[in-house]
Order: structure tokens, then C-alpha cells, then sequence
């Protein structure tokens, strides 16, 4: 038996045995991304992107749609590959939402100021290791409620 | 004889006296006088921001937050002492023992974050105290692309309920810009039926808040305050920050209010004990309305019931912070009540202040 | 008042009063080693055994204690608070002085937390405490210091495409505690106590109420 297997055993008969804190479990994903603006839409500045869970756990009236559960910034559209940590326990399905920085401010669609478009896409094939997804940036200055479901 | 009453007479008055006296004070019983001293005189009190709810409609996460702010080890069955406080006779226990008339009940659809108190829940909380509780009815944003006509019409219908004066709305909890057209609809509802919006602003302590500046920053709503001009938007918390615990959007709804008569104010729970330790802050959002001559828009309220005292020791620090600053009478009582009353069209009587 | 409560509090009045004669009447050091300095002082003696049963808010405890030398004794405790959080311990007392009117013991324990709340708390649990009795007559007032440390181990475990990866990281709880209390003997082998406890769960981070407890101490020779 390796030394992972016994940790992992050793951590399986402390858990059952009620003697752990708390648990978190996650499932690493490579994501495998293409993300891209309208052909003519200007598509200089660095892409927000937030992940998320599609649907996240909750009894009754307490389920409900989206819940971030990390954030990155790429520098600029195009192709994308980011390893995230999907939180098992939270929710299920993934969700991947992006805005481009225009006029790099760090902020989406401060008032007054650059129009900046915004995009969200349901990955399929959840849960797998490895996911590819394609994102368009298209939506002007909303949030990921507003895309989903 | 003479002298013998002589002597008495000094033990006699001295015993009414003392009588008097120990009448006079407070000793905690019996219901205290409503209202709060002003230089003699009894100002009435509405406190516009209460939480009634239901444990069991609180997310997980927000639960353990919650309980690791009880001292312990009242945290230990945080259900029961929450259960306990949010309850309709709860709240009016809070309200009377701070000497307050009026209360203002919210609902709120925040599944992610605060939880849900629902429009059923407030209703029938109203019928407890129903000349003085008034509701702010919400509405379930999460899934607004399919359910949205379906929530107006809900919110509609809840606002023709007796006893619901407003709408509550928080745009951080709820997961939505606040300059998202999608949502402008809510606004309108206020506009058509005269009820007016109230809407946190700042971030947020509880976990999973969007605490990105179109969520928290009343900047973001001035569009849909120049758009519906015939809604009243009260803007919570005076969009304070409450992961720093210092002053972020006071600037900017002095300015919305100083810009818009459709914009009012209203100082809850940033000047608790554990969001302004020293009370400068409070002190300094109340004296800066002051200083813009704006004391007609603020309106009073607590964010309680929190925990017990919560409510009493809220309206003592505005009031001190109130002192201090140099409000007059006037200001005082249209900031506790009288804006209040103007605002959401109710009647104070006078027993409010008495 | 029912008959059965009339003659229940007749009894305890009774006691309380029959106690404060015999006290009043006895000499200034009616029994040296008695349960409840025992109990309240720790280190009972060789051969000597105490057991105690204090409930209040919000702890409650039961205590065993075997005295193994004249110094060294041996003891276990189950705590309560409100019946949500448990520390079973196991541990050992040693009379650091003893004197006619001073009883100084400190104590190493060690065990498990089970907390049953929102936020579930378990781990391995240990404490240093002292503590310091001053006998007069039935009366013993006592003081108890001390800083216990709860560690509570959390998991973390990666699915990974090349197998699963777990992890383990402690999280630290520390609870500073003091008690301040009046044992009273009521006979060499039975006694009271009344305390004030306060137990700063979680400090520095937290806000901790004060507690109160009685106890009831029952001793002898094994």
C-alpha cells in the first residue's frame, strides 16, 4: 500500500470515527479555454474571469443559481488554461463568467466611464479533469445573474 | 405636643421625600416612556430597519458567522437564541424597552447570503402589532431571466397587503447591479405604487456578499434615481464599509441626496459597537448630513434586533452622536420619526412621544 | 406548597442550620484532610479518592481523583457546556505545598473536545492548571488558573486526475480559566462548593460570559 493510500485510509477511519474538525473537498479541473470578443468589438485589456458553481446546494428555498468560487485575470482574450479547485460540497455544474478591463480601471463599468462587455458559459461534460470551454464577450456591463440561468 | 410634632414633622417630610424620590427613579419596572429625552422633552421614535426571520431559512455559512458573533456560549445553540429574537414579541419587547413607537419590518430573498425572511413570514408578523409594525415586502431575484414577471407580480401583490408600506432590496445580498437595467422594473413598482425602496449600500460582513463596487457603491443607482423620479430611494447604511469599518460611500449619498429630493439617508448599523468601536464614525456621518442640510432626508433605523439591547443601545448612540453634533430639536425629531412619517405616508400619533 | 416540597425545604433548612452549629461548636480544624479540600485543592493523599459532580451555566463537570502518592494523584474529568460541547480528560495532580492552611496543586490533563453546535469543534485538548486552596475551619476558598489548548485538525482532499491527495492543517483554540469559589465541608467525607467560573473560549477573538457552579464532593480512603 503506497503512503498516500495509508494517509488517505488513516484519514477515512478519523473521519468515521468523528474525530476530524472539518472536512473540504475538492476536484481540480484544467480548464482549457478560448475566450474572444465580437469580430469588430475592440478586445484590448486584460479578461476578469470568475468560476463558478452552477447550482449551489441549499434546502428548499435556499437552493439557488451561481456562487463564485474563484476569480482570476488574464491578460488579454484569447486562448486561456487555469486549473481551479471545484468545492465538491457546494453545488454542482460549472459555470465560467469573464468582463473585459477596457480602459483598465479593475472596475466593471464604473459610472460614466468605458462600456465594458461581459460573457458567461455553462461548461459541459461536468465533472471531468480536463474541460474545455469557449467564452464570448459580449454583454455590456452586467453581472453573471443576469446571463444565468 | 408643639414640640413633639416639631420634631416629627422634619421625619415626616424627609420620609415623603425620600418616597418621592425612590418613585422617581427608574428601577426597571413597568414599560419605560416612549419616546427619547431631547432637552426635556419626549421625541417619538420609529427605528425603519428590523429583522424578523427564520433560522431554518439561513444558509449554512451565514449560520456559523452568526454564531461566532454570539458571546459564548450563547453561540453554542445559536438557533435558540436567534429563534428567540427574531420573533414578532421579541421585537416589540426590543422596541418598547428602547422607548420606540414604530418599527419597520423587512423581508428579504437573499438565499446566498443573509437568507430568506419572506413576504408571508413579515405579513404575518404585521398582525402582531399591526399599528405599529409596518413591512417592506422583497422579492427573489436569483433566477430573474425566467422568473422575473412572475416575482413583480408577487411583489405587486404583497404590496397591496395591509400593513406593507415599502420595499427592501439589497442589491449585495441579492447578487445584482444596481444599474442593471434587467432590474429597473423593481423601481417602477415603487414609482407606480408610492411605495418607497430601500436599499443597502456598502459591503457586507456576511459570507458569500458581492462586495464589487456595482453591488455596494450607490454610485451605481444614480441612473435609476434620475430615471424614476417618482420612487424614494432610501439608501442603507450610507454605504458604508463594513469589512474596514470606515466611511466609503458617505460622500457620495450626501451628494445623491443634496442632488435628488427622491434620495434619503438612513445610519443603521454602522455605528454598532463592533462596526464603530469609538462612535467617531457615526458621529461623523451625522454631523457631515447636518453640515449638507440634509437632516430632512435621514431616516432612523437600526438593522436590530441583532441582539438583545441592540435596538435601545443603537438609538442611544445616534441620539448622543445626534447631541453632540448639533442637531436641534426639529432635527432631531424629523430624523427619529417625523421623515419616517413623510416618507412612507403613516400617522404618528401623539402617545408615540409621551 | 405541596406537603412533600414543605418537608423537602424543611430538611435543607434543617441541614443548612444543623451545619452552622456543629460548625460554630467544633474546633478550629476539625478534620485537616477532608473531601472537599480534596475536591476543590486537588492532591487528595495516598489511598484517598474524591469525587465531585458540579453543574451549572454554562459548564457542568464530574470528577474523579485517586491520590497515588502522597503527592502525585491520578484524575479524570468530564466537562459540560450546556450540554453542546464535552471534554472528557485524563490527567495528573501534584502537590506542589501543603500546609495547615495552604494547598497548592497543579495539574496537567489531556483529551478530546466534541463541540455540537454550528460550528462543529473536535480535537485533541489538553490543560495546565493550578490550583490554590486556603482552609479555615469547614470553610476552603479556592482559586483555579489556567490555559487550555484545544487543536483542532481539519482535512482538506484533493481529487486530482493522478489520484487523490489529502491534507491536514490545526486550527488552535485557547481558553484561559479561572475560578474563584468557597468549599464547605459538610462532613469529612461529604462537601459543598459554590464558584464563579470564567472560561474565555476562543480569546483572544471572542466575547465569553461568566458562569457559576455547585458542587457536590464526596470522599474517602480506597
Amino acid at each position: 500500500m503506497s503512503r498516500a493510500r495509508l494517509v488517505f485510509a488513516g484519514a477515512l477511519v478519523f473521519a468515521l470515527a468523528g474525530c476530524i474538525n472539518e472536512e473540504t473537498r475538492l476536484y481540480e479541473i484544467e480548464l482549457d479555454g478560448q475566450v474572444a470578443v465580437p469580430s469588430g468589438a475592440p478586445s484590448a485589456g486584460a479578461v476578469h474571469l470568475e468560476f463558478h458553481v452552477a447550482r449551489t446546494f441549499g434546502e428548499g428555498e435556499l437552493a439557488h443559481p451561481l456562487g463564485v468560487f474563484e476569480t482570476r485575470t488574464v491578460a488579454s482574450v484569447g486562448p486561456v488554461r487555469e486549473t481551479v479547485l471545484y468545492p465538491l460540497d457546494e453545488g454542482d455544474g460549472l459555470v465560467v463568467y469573464g468582463w473585459l478591463d477596457r480602459d483598465g480601471d479593475g472596475v466593471h463599468c464604473a459610472p460614466g466611464q468605458t462600456e465594458e462587455p461581459a460573457g458567461l458559459v455553462e461548461v459541459a461534460s461536468f465533472p471531468a479533469h480536463a474541460l474545455s470551454f469557449s467564452l464570448t464577450l459580449s454583454a455590456p456591463c452586467v453581472g453573471p445573474e443576469s446571463l444565468y440561468p | 405636643m408643639k414640640r413633639r410634632f416639631g420634631r416629627t414633622t422634619p421625619l415626616a417630610l424627609a420620609s415623603a421625600f425620600a418616597l418621592g424620590a425612590l418613585v422617581s427613579l427608574d428601577v426597571g419596572c413597568g414599560a419605560p416612556p416612549r419616546g427619547v429625552d431631547w432637552n426635556g422633552k419626549r421625541l417619538a421614535v420609529v427605528d425603519m430597519h428590523l429583522h424578523p426571520g427564520d433560522w431554518d431559512h439561513v444558509p449554512e455559512d451565514t449560520r456559523k458567522f452568526l454564531a461566532s458573533r454570539f458571546p459564548f456560549p450563547i453561540g453554542l445553540d445559536a438557533e435558540a437564541a436567534a429563534k428567540g429574537s427574531l420573533l414578532p414579541e421579541s421585537i416589540l419587547g426590543e422596541i418598547d424597552d428602547a422607548g420606540i413607537w414604530g418599527a419597520g419590518l423587512f423581508a428579504i430573498y437573499a438565499p446566498r447570503t443573509v437568507g430568506i425572511a419572506s413576504n408571508e413570514l413579515v405579513a404575518e408578523d404585521l398582525t402582531f402589532a399591526p399599528d405599529r409594525f409596518f413591512g417592506l415586502a422583497s422579492l427573489r431575484v436569483d433566477r430573474w431571466t425566467t422568473d422575473r414577471d412572475a416575482e413583480l407580480d408577487r411583489l405587486k401583490s404583497t404590496l397591496s397587503r395591509p400593513g406593507f408600506v415599502g420595499i427592501k432590496v439589497a442589491h449585495a445580498h441579492q447578487h445584482f447591479r444596481m444599474d442593471d437595467p434587467a432590474f429597473f422594473p423593481i423601481y417602477e413598482i415603487s414609482a407606480s405604487l408610492g411605495k418607497p425602496l430601500y436599499l443597502h449600500t456598502g459591503t457586507s460582513p456576511f459570507p458569500g456578499t458581492s462586495q464589487e463596487p456595482a453591488y455596494t457603491d450607490p454610485a451605481y443607482l444614480e441612473t435609476a434615481i434620475q430615471q424614476f423620479s417618482g420612487a424614494k430611494f432610501i439608501l442603507g447604511h450610507l454605504g458604508y464599509d463594513f469589512e474596514e469599518k470606515r466611511h466609503a460611500g458617505l460622500d457620495t449619498c450626501i451628494r445623491l441626496a443634496k442632488t435628488y429630493s427622491n434620495v434619503f439617508l438612513e445610519p443603521s448599523a454602522l455605528g454598532s459597537a463592533s462596526s464603530d468601536p469609538t462612535g467617531a464614525n457615526l458621529k461623523e456621518a451625522m454631523r457631515r448630513m447636518r453640515e449638507a442640510g440634509i437632516t430632512d432626508r435621514i431616516l432612523y433605523g437600526s438593522d436590530g434586533p441583532q441582539s438583545p439591547g441592540f435596538v435601545k443601545g443603537y438609538l442611544e448612540r445616534t441620539v448622543t452622536a445626534m447631541k453632540e453634533t448639533g442637531y436641534t430639536e426639529q432635527e432631531a425629531a424629523d430624523v427619529l420619526a417625523r421623515n419616517f412619517a413623510r416618507v412612507f405616508g403613516v400617522t404618528i400619533p401623539a402617545e408615540a412621544a409621551e | 406548597m405541596s406537603m412533600q416540597r414543605a418537608v423537602m425545604l424543611g430538611a435543607v433548612s434543617a441541614t443548612i442550620f444543623g451545619v452552622s452549629e456543629v460548625a460554630a461548636a467544633e474546633p478550629r480544624a476539625p478534620f485537616p484532610e477532608h473531601a472537599t479540600l480534596d475536591a476543590v485543592g486537588g492532591s487528595p493523599a495516598k489511598g484517598a479518592y474524591v469525587l465531585s459532580a458540579q453543574g451549572g451555566w454554562p459548564f457542568s463537570f464530574l470528577r474523579a481523583q485517586v491520590g497515588l502518592s502522597d503527592r502525585i494523584t491520578l484524575q479524570s474529568e468530564l466537562e459540560s457546556a450546556v450540554g453542546r460541547r464535552y471534554r472528557p480528560m485524563l490527567g495528573i495532580g501534584v502537590r506542589l505545598a501543603d500546609a495547615e492552611h495552604v494547598r497548592l496543586t497543579g495539574e496537567f490533563l489531556a483529551g478530546w473536545l466534541f463541540q455540537r453546535s454550528e460550528e462543529v469543534r473536535r480535537g485533541p485538548n489538553g490543560e495546565l492548571r493550578f490550583r490554590l486552596a486556603i482552609p479555615v475551619r469547614r470553610f476552603v476558598p479556592y482559586l483555579v488558573i489556567g490555559t487550555r489548548h484545544a487543536f483542532l485538525p481539519d482535512l482538506l482532499t484533493i481529487e486530482r486526475a493522478s489520484g487523490t491527495e489529502t491534507s491536514w492543517s490545526v486550527r488552535h483554540e485557547w481558553t484561559p480559566w479561572a475560578t474563584l469559589g468557597l468549599g464547605f465541608a459538610i462532613s469529612r467525607g461529604i462537601g459543598l462548593d459554590l464558584g464563579i467560573n470564567y472560561g474565555w473560549v476562543g480569546a483572544p477573538e471572542t466575547i465569553a460570559l461568566p458562569g457559576v457552579h455547585l458542587g457536590l464532593h464526596f470522599g474517602g480512603e480506597r
